[in-house]
């Protein structure tokens, strides 16, 4: 593939991905999740510093 | 020779189409295959090593929470970029050149790898131990310098592994994968049978002096924190590969948070089952393993050991080699790989890696916890989720990535700042806590916390965020302004620096202040001033003082300042000619809390000096607000900095009269036109009148360059277009007529006698056009280029547009961005009773008129001649006339 090859088909990919690629996205509800899931830990680290 | 260039095409390869992305159809991992690709990336032999650090810090139970939740912890947060690896198919690299600019990720490459090598130290190092240890189960002792020759040669071996290519890689990650999960699982069984249970959960260690059990707790969640900030330039390329954004997030958190994690806590087992049964701690499975495990297993073992070490230094020399590689295109692939070898070699020389493991480590953090803060910020709250693939990759035309020469100079100053940060809390080198109440944040986590909030609040000043987002173009905010959002009371705080800004700035210009029967007036009124360059911003909260006051702005303020500012300043933001009634209820909202409104009804700066017409929407407005109104007829503003050329003149003396003009009833008693009468026989001014009255000279050499924006037309051959200016003079390309500005603000003709003044010449001008209008010959019908400026925040660039003008109105044909599709948005006469104008807006971009609808302000710039922004205003003012 010549450089000029590569630019089109690098174009080409760019285009596509930056459409509607179809890529099934993290949601609100997991960002929550996973919110929820860092505060549990942070809690546990402060904890396990106080208490033990 | 030719397996020489096969291997240097194969790694170019690697380097050009390694990075592009990765469509959905290649797309191979889902969450569990990345998972165990990247549980595999974490458990090197180093994991020991780390968790024998950990296990002289704190007690088993510390232990495994830092290694499982804060390590947990830092990669739900830290990870969370990944999802735009995911959904675009590219690694963070790519991204990251959005934040720091190509050439700013090229130096950061060289910083992550001088931070992230000596990690293959350790493994040259534990080799070298485990290779003694086999030569101590044979009965050889090993001689001084040794230990040495055997770390060279893990690099050496490793160096070569990797020098020979993808094959060999491909067939060494293979083979290291399982034998490092085999030795895991040894290490395992004999690290919890060979001691009772409760020696190791009861463990905790001895205090060293100098130390505390929280120190050594901070200190040891700081170590997990780093273990795992560190290993994300590593892991960079693997969700990319994912078929989900969740699958690659997740695959991220636990693959180093419980697979790598568990490793490291089987390397903390070890450690203290060492002490319990030989005194000593150790970081090295071999040597435990044939002390613990009876001497076949500990032979084997070590076997295994000695080449996950050699394995682990090829693949990262391979990683790291590629990294350069696309750093640095022109050099060897092989040569990238020597030197790589050269500075591990280097290293283990030097010897002390092991003992400085914390300190490196920590290091290590300092340099991705700000790398890592700006990435979450940039992704999420800058950027917000979107970024301009084109410039990213760099292809040609497309450079909103380039900044400062191929640098980002904000990004760049936030990660130096944020890596002086946590230097400023914690020195790791001599383990010495400067800032005690930050450090438990621990320095990884305050450096984020620091780094996070700097680029936020730097991407918050306007001139900042148009200098990084220079992509908002291709991924706009496009959310309307809240024009309904109540405006607040200018800043009690802020008010007495606006007033001392706003003295100081007209300081030169000796401004006078007259008030005229303004003794008792108190809020709330409506005040009506004068429009004639910025200046007015600067005069009118002088003349207002003591009071505070609300002022109407165009949304281009907001945008060039900043929201947040400008409402501070107590700005009620709408667009120019349009029936705004949210502003409406909010100029009700401010008087009936007893505030005072400042309006500038003229609703754009006076051309030449004279006075625009006044609405009779005005006087209803006074009328419906039933309180006094005070008129603010400013001055020398104009003559100062005039529209078609703000340079000041620095001659200019400022005026400003502040007269009660009606009280409360008497915009009760009176009726419109007659309040209307009073109010525009208060507003009138002449700039040049008052220039001859006060006596300014303005000998500024530049004095008349730009006039012919305004005086587009030659007053003595009537030839549109046809003016130039240079220094003090105008003339007429067509017939040579040629007029100097005297410094009293004169036009003298200078081929022949005679004078003019320029509201002389622009006055005959707007009667041509007139005319022109009522006879029917006026039309536009020309080529622009359509910019939208939908909020606050951004310009959207709508592309080639076309602009009709004639007695329907104007027509405006371009692709909207909201819709997606080609528009017609029709402007009535009636409706636009004037148009907004720019001479050389913001000094760079030309000039322009602008159109507005409720939501969009569309700044039209002509892409062919013939274009004329006054000559449109005096159209569309003529029309409006006539059809109202």
């Amino acid at each position: 593939m010549d450089e000029k090859e590569a630019l089109k088909e690098l174009s080409k990919r760019i285009d596509e991905v930056s459409g509607n690629n179809d890529i099934p996205r993290m949601s609100n509800k997991d960002m929550i999740i996973a919110a929820v899931f860092a505060a549990v830990c942070l809690a546990g680290v402060i904890l396990g510093g106080i208490f033990l | 020779m030719s397996k020489v260039r096969n291997t240097e095409e194969q790694v170019q390869q690697e380097v050009l189409f390694g990075t592009w992305p990765v469509l959905k159809k290649e797309r191979k991992y889902g969450f569990i295959d990345a998972l165990l690709v990247l549980s595999g990336y974490c458990i090197a032999t180093w994991s020991y090593t780390q968790g024998s650090y950990l296990a002289t810090l704190v007690g088993f139970k510390q232990l495994l929470i830092g290694a499982f939740l804060a390590a947990l912890f830092m990669l739900l947060v830290y990870q969370l970029p990944v999802i735009l690896s995911v959904r675009y198919g590219i690694d963070i690299w790519i991204w990251l050149r959005s934040v720091f600019g190509p050439k700013g990720v090229n130096i950061l490459t060289i910083a992550i790898i001088v931070v992230n090598f000596p990690w293959y130290a350790v493994c040259c190092e534990l080799f070298a131990g485990s290779m003694e240890n086999l030569l101590g189960i044979f009965g050889i002792t090993p001689f001084p310098g040794l230990h040495l020759i055997l770390s060279l040669s893990c690099v050496i071996l490793g160096t070569l592994i990797a020098y020979r290519g993808i094959s060999s890689i491909t067939w060494t990650t293979r083979i290291l994968v399982p034998l490092l999960l085999l030795v895991g699982v040894v290490v395992v069984i004999v690290g919890f049978t060979s001691v009772p249970m409760d020696v190791i959960w009861n463990y905790t260690p001895e205090l060293t002096e100098g130390t505390s059990r929280s120190f050594n707790y901070i200190l040891s969640i700081e170590a997990n924190f780093a273990f795992v900030i560190t290993l994300v330039g590593g892991m960079a390329e693997v969700p990319r590969l994912c078929k989900s954004e969740r699958s690659g997030y997740y695959a991220g958190v636990f693959g180093q948070g419980i697979a790598g994690s568990f490793f490291v806590v089987v390397g903390a087992v070890m450690a203290i089952a060492m002490q319990h049964v030989t005194g000593t701690m150790s970081d090295d499975p071999t040597l435990m393993m044939a002390t613990l495990a009876v001497p076949a297993l500990g032979l084997c073992s070590l076997l295994l050991v000695a080449f996950a070490n050699i394995g682990t230094q090829a693949v990262g020399s391979y990683i790291y080699g590629v990294m350069l590689k696309s750093t640095f295109p022109k050099t060897s692939y092989r040569i990238l790989i020597l030197v790589l070898g050269a500075y591990v070699s280097i290293l283990c020389v030097w010897g002390k890696i092991i003992e400085y493991f914390g300190s490196f480590l920590t290091i290590g953090a300092l340099v991705y916890a700000p790398l890592a803060a700006l990435l979450f910020v940039d992704f999420f709250m800058v950027r917000k989720q979107k970024i301009d693939l084109k410039s990213a990759f760099g292809l040609e035309g497309h450079d909103n990535y380039q900044y400062t020469k191929g640098f980002n100079i904000v990004g760049a100053v936030c990660f130096v700042l944020g890596f002086a940060f946590s230097l400023l809390i914690y020195d790791p080198i001599k383990s010495v806590v400067h800032v005690k109440w930050l450090f438990v944040l621990t320095p990884t986590g305050a450096s984020f916390l620091f780094t996070a909030l700097l680029y936020l609040g730097l991407s918050r000043i306007p001139y900042i965020r148009r200098y990084i987002r220079r992509d908002c173009s291709v991924v706009p905010d496009t959310r309307p302004f809240d024009r309904y959002k109540v405006p607040p009371k200018q800043n009690l705080f802020l008010t007495p620096l606006i007033w001392l800004v706003c003295k100081i700035i007209v300081a030169p210009y000796k401004l006078k202040i007259e008030k005229h029967n303004m003794k008792g007036v108190k809020p709330p009124f409506l005040v009506l001033g004068t429009h004639q360059s910025f200046y007015d911003f600067y005069v009118s909260p002088l003349c207002l003082i003591p009071f505070r006051a609300n002022y109407i702005s165009e949304l281009e303020g907001f945008e060039a300042y900043g929201e947040w500012i400008y409402r501070q300043v107590g700005c009620l933001g709408t667009r120019k000619f349009i029936n705004d009634r949210a502003l409406l209820i909010n100029i009700k909202k401010v008087i009936d809390r007893g505030g005072i409104m400042v309006i500038y009804p003229e609703a754009r700066y006076a051309n030449v000096g004279t006075q625009s017409e006044l609405q009779m929407s005005v006087a209803k407005l006074a009328k419906h607000l039933n309180v006094p109104v005070v008129t603010l007829n400013m001055k020398g503003n104009y003559l100062l900095s005039p529209i078609w050329n703000l340079k000041l003149r620095k001659s200019v003396r400022l005026h400003a009269d502040v007269d009660l003009a009606l009280t409360a009833e008497q915009t009760q008693e009176m009726s419109l036109q007659q309040i209307h009468d009073i109010l525009y026989d208060k507003l009138s001014y002449n700039e040049y009148e008052y220039q001859k009255k006060a006596g300014i000279k303005i000998d500024d050499s530049f004095r008349a360059e730009g006039l012919h924006k305004a005086l587009y037309r030659c007053i003595w051959c009537g030839t549109d277009f046809s003016t130039v200016t240079d220094g003090s003079r105008i003339r007429c390309k067509k017939c040579g007529a040629e007029f100097e500005l005297s410094p009293d603000g004169d036009l003298i003709r200078k081929d022949r006698e005679g004078k003019i003044t320029i509201p002389e010449w622009y006055d005959s001008i707007r009667e041509d056009v007139d005319k022109e209008v009522d006879e029917g010959r006026y039309s536009l019908d020309i080529k622009v280029k359509v910019v939208a400026l939908p909020n606050s925040v951004n310009f959207i660039d709508c592309g080639e547009g076309r602009l009709k003008h004639g007695s329907d109105g104007f027509d405006l044909t371009f692709n909207d961005y909201r819709q997606k599709k080609e528009i017609t948005l029709h402007f009535a006469p009636k409706s636009t009773i004037s148009v907004h104008t720019e001479y050389n807006y913001r000094d760079k971009f030309g000039e322009c008129i602008t159109l507005s609808t409720l939501d969009d302000t569309y700044f039209l710039y002509p892409l062919e001649e013939g274009f004329s922004a006054t000559k449109i205003q005096f159209a569309a003012e003529h029309l409006a006339k006539i059809n109202n």
